[in-house]
C-alpha cells in the first residue's frame, strides 16, 4: 500500500533515510516537510511497516524527485518502481529527477518508465555528473462540440497535437434555409452523435478509455444544440470515469493556436466571428480582459446580412469573399469608428450597404455585385485592422493572435499580416480548417484546465451566453 | 444485471431499473430546472444509491417521446451514448404505446400540450397507423361520433412494461432518434 507519510512516520522515515547519508536527519527537517505544501514525502507499506519512501518537492508546473528509498532487506522486490509508478499514475505533471551517471541500474529503471535524460549537470556530485532526466506525461483530451450546426468530436494530445477529428456539418442542409434553424440543428446532432464518436474512435484508432479527460462547450451558442453534446460528455465521463471538462466556445478559437504554437503571454487576441468581434488582452491561461468589442453587430453577422442583401447562399462570409475578389472597390461605404477608442461598429456599415443597394434598385440600376462586395469588404476589414493597431500602438503587445470564424478570410489574413510585419509583432492565426467550428480547438482550451485540474460535475448546464467571456 | 427504462420526455425524469422482467427501483423526479443540469445528476445518484454500477447495465430502453423537444433529445442522447460506450442493446418505446398497454380493444391514445394533442391509434395493443398531432379545435372535431374509446391517461404502469420490454424489437444504436411527430415550426 502506498499512502501520504504522515507525523507518526517520521522516525522511520529518518532511519531509511540513512541508508542515503549518514547527514540525513541534519539535512532534511521532516516536521517541515510533512508541513508544506510545497513538498510531500508517500511511503510504501508492506505487512504495516515502512519499507520505502519517495520525497517530492511540487513545483507549478513539474514534480521534483529528490529521494527514493527502499530497505534493503526489500530491495529486487520492485518497490521503487511501484513508488514511481504510482506517482506517475496520481498525478497530471511532468516529473524530473536527478541521478548519478555510474548509477546504471537506476538510470535503466527509469527509462523502463519512460524518463529521458535531457541534461547533465557536470561534477555535481564531487568528479561525477548528474543526470536530470524527465517524464513527460502525454495527456490526452476527447473534445466534443455541439454549439451551432457542426457536430464535432476530436482527440488531441498534450494540448496541441490533433490525433484525429471527425466533424459531422449540416452546412449544406441549412444553405436551402438561409441559415441555422436551431431545432433543425439540435435534431441532427441527437441522430449522429454516437455515429461521430463511432467514426473518430475507429480513425485515431483510439479508446476512450485511453484518453485522460472529456471536454466539451458548454457555451456560448444555441442551448438546444449544446445539450446534446454536454449530455454525451457525460455519458463518456461516467462510463469511463474521467473529468469532465467545461470549454468556453470562444476560447476554444483562442485556443486553436496552440495548434500552431504554443501561445506566448502576454498577446493580443483579436476574435472575430458571428456573433463576436473582441480585443482581449490574455495574460495568462484562462486570465484575460476584453479591451474593446462591437457595440452593435459582430463582422460575421454583417458579412452574412450584406451576403442576403445582394442574394448570396448561406454561408454569407465565404460568398461574399469569392465575389469580392472579382471586384474592385468603387462604391464610397463611409469608415467606421474613426475616433481612438477599440471598440468597433459594423451596424453603420451594414446599414449604408443596405441603403445603397434600396436606392440603386429605386433608380433601376445595376448592381455590381463583385464591387459592392469588394468595396464592403476593404472598408470592414481597415476598420478592424485599425483598431488592432491601435491597440498594439497603445500597450506595445509583442504577439497577436487571431481567432474565430472570420479568421478564415483571406483579405483579412492578408491584411493582419501586413500590420504584423509593419509593426514586428509576432502574428498567429489558426489554419483555415480550424477557423471554423470544430472539436479540436475544444480540446486545446480544455488542456490548461486539466493541469489544473479545474473539472465539472455533472451539474453542468449549457448557457447561450457566459459570464466570463462573451 | 439490469435493464434501464429512461423517460425524460413529460416534465417528469423518470429512470426504472429492471431485473429482467420485474421492477428493482423507480426513480422520478418533477424537474422543475431544465432537464440537462438534473437528468444526468439523477441518474448516477439512482444507481448508486441502489449500488448498481453501469457496468451492471445489460439493456437501455428509451422512451422516444413524443413530448418535450429538448426532454427527448436529452434522454435520448443518455440512452444511445449508454448503449454504444457498454456496447449494450437498445429498445425504443413511445411515451404513447407505453400507455397502450394498459388497454385492450380500439382506443385512441392521446398526450395533451398547450396548443393540442399527439394521438395514436391502437386496437388491441398494435398500432394501427402513424402518429399524429392536432390541435385543439381539430381534434374536437376528429374524436365525434368516433367508435374508438378515447384516453388521456398518462399513468404507466412499470410492470406491465416490464412484461412488454423482452417483445420489443432490438434498435440499431446509430438509428436512434427522437419521435417528434410535429414539423418544426420555422420550417411551416
Amino acid at each position: 500500500m502506498i499512502r501520504e507519510a504522515n507525523i507518526f512516520d517520521i522516525e522511520k522515515i529518518y532511519s531509511l533515510g540513512l541508508l542515503i547519508s549518514d547527514n540525513y536527519c541534519n539535512l532534511y527537517n521532516l516536521n517541515d516537510i510533512l508541513n508544506d505544501n510545497y513538498s510531500s514525502i508517500f511511503v510504501y507499506i508492506e505487512k504495516d511497516e515502512i519499507v520505502g519512501f519517495v520525497h517530492i518537492e511540487n513545483h507549478l508546473d513539474f514534480i521534483d524527485i529528490i529521494n527514493i528509498v527502499v530497505n534493503e532487506n526489500y530491495r529486487n522486490k520492485h518497490i521503487g518502481t511501484k513508488l514511481l509508478k504510482w506517482l506517475i499514475n496520481n498525478n497530471n505533471l511532468k516529473i524530473m529527477l536527478e541521478v548519478r551517471e555510474s548509477n546504471k541500474v537506476a538510470r535503466k529503471l527509469y527509462s523502463n518508465l519512460g524518463f529521458k535524460e535531457i541534461n547533465i549537470r557536470k561534477k555535481y556530485y564531487g568528479n561525477e555528473d548528474g543526470i536530470i532526466m524527465e517524464l513527460k506525461k502525454d495527456i490526452y483530451i476527447l473534445g466534443i462540440e455541439t454549439s451551432c450546426d457542426e457536430t464535432s468530436m476530436s482527440i488531441v494530445k498534450n494540448g496541441c497535437i490533433e490525433i484525429g477529428t471527425t466533424t459531422f456539418t449540416q452546412m449544406d442542409v441549412f444553405a436551402s434555409y438561409g441559415g441555422v434553424v436551431p431545432e433543425m440543428a439540435s435534431r441532427m446532432h441527437t441522430e449522429c452523435i454516437t455515429l461521430v464518436l463511432d467514426d473518430l474512435l475507429k480513425k485515431t484508432n483510439m479508446k476512450v478509455s485511453d484518453v485522460d479527460a472529456i471536454a466539451v462547450t458548454y457555451a456560448p451558442g444555441l442551448i438546444g444544440s449544446l445539450l446534446v453534446g454536454i449530455e454525451a460528455a457525460k455519458v463518456l465521463s461516467l462510463v469511463y470515469n474521467k473529468p469532465l471538462i467545461a470549454v468556453n466556445h470562444l476560447r476554444g478559437h483562442i485556443y486553436a493556436n496552440s495548434l500552431v504554437k504554443k501561445i506566448e503571454f502576454p498577446t493580443l487576441a483579436l476574435v472575430v466571428s458571428g456573433g463576436h468581434t473582441q480585443l482581449i488582452e490574455l495574460i495568462d491561461d484562462y486570465h484575460e480582459r476584453i479591451i474593446g468589442q462591437t457595440l452593435d453587430d459582430a463582422i460575421g453577422e454583417c458579412f452574412d446580412k450584406v451576403a442576403r442583401v445582394l442574394d448570396f447562399p448561406y454561408p454569407g462570409g465565404p460568398n461574399v469573399e469569392k465575389s469580392a475578389a472579382c471586384g474592385k472597390h468603387t462604391y464610397d461605404l463611409p469608415k467606421q469608428m474613426v475616433n481612438d477608442g477599440l471598440n468597433f461598429s459594423f451596424s453603420g456599415l451594414k446599414s449604408s450597404v443596405i441603403n445603397l443597394v434600396h436606392n440603386e434598385k429605386q433608380r433601376g440600376n445595376k448592381i455590381r455585385k463583385d464591387d459592392l462586395a469588394k468595396s464592403f469588404t476593404d472598408v470592414a476589414v481597415e476598420q478592424i485592422v485599425r483598431k488592432t493597431r491601435l491597440a498594439i500602438e497603445k500597450n506595445g503587445y509583442k504577439n497577436l493572435i487571431v481567432a474565430g470564424g472570420v479568421s478564415a478570410s483571406i483579405p483579412l489574413r492578408e491584411a493582419l499580416s501586413n500590420l504584423c510585419c509593419e509593426l514586428d509583432v509576432n502574428l498567429s492565426i489558426p489554419p483555415i480548417k480550424y477557423c471554423t467550428d470544430n472539436a479540436t480547438m475544444i480540446a486545446c482550451a480544455a488542456y490548461p484546465l486539466y493541469l489544473k485540474n479545474i473539472f465539472s460535475d455533472y451539474k453542468l448546464s449549457a448557457r447561450s451566453q457566459d459570464d466570463t467571456l462573451n | 444485471m439490469y435493464k434501464l427504462y429512461i423517460d425524460t420526455h413529460s416534465s417528469n425524469i423518470i429512470y426504472v431499473l429492471y431485473d429482467g422482467e420485474e421492477v428493482k427501483s423507480k426513480h422520478i423526479s418533477e424537474s422543475s430546472k431544465r432537464h440537462g443540469d438534473v437528468a444526468m445528476p439523477a441518474l448516477v445518484s439512482f444507481l448508486n444509491n441502489l449500488n448498481v454500477k453501469v457496468s451492471d447495465l445489460e439493456e437501455i430502453i428509451v422512451n422516444i417521446g413524443p413530448g418535450s423537444f429538448t426532454g427527448i433529445r436529452i434522454g435520448v442522447t443518455i440512452g444511445k451514448m449508454l448503449a454504444y460506450t457498454l456496447n449494450i442493446p437498445i429498445k425504443t418505446i413511445s411515451s404513447l404505446e407505453e400507455i397502450s398497454l394498459n388497454y385492450d380493444g380500439y382506443v385512441l391514445i392521446t398526450s395533451k400540450d398547450t396548443k393540442g394533442y399527439y394521438c395514436a391509434l391502437f386496437k388491441d395493443k398494435k398500432l394501427e397507423q402513424e402518429y399524429f398531432y392536432l390541435s385543439n379545435n381539430d381534434y374536437l372535431e376528429y374524436i365525434k361520433d368516433k367508435s374508438f374509446n378515447i384516453i388521456e391517461d398518462t399513468n404507466v404502469n412499470y410492470s406491465l412494461l416490464g412484461k412488454h420490454i423482452p417483445n420489443i424489437k432490438q434498435s440499431l444504436v446509430h438509428n436512434v432518434k427522437p419521435l417528434y411527430v410535429k414539423v418544426i415550426e420555422a420550417l411551416k
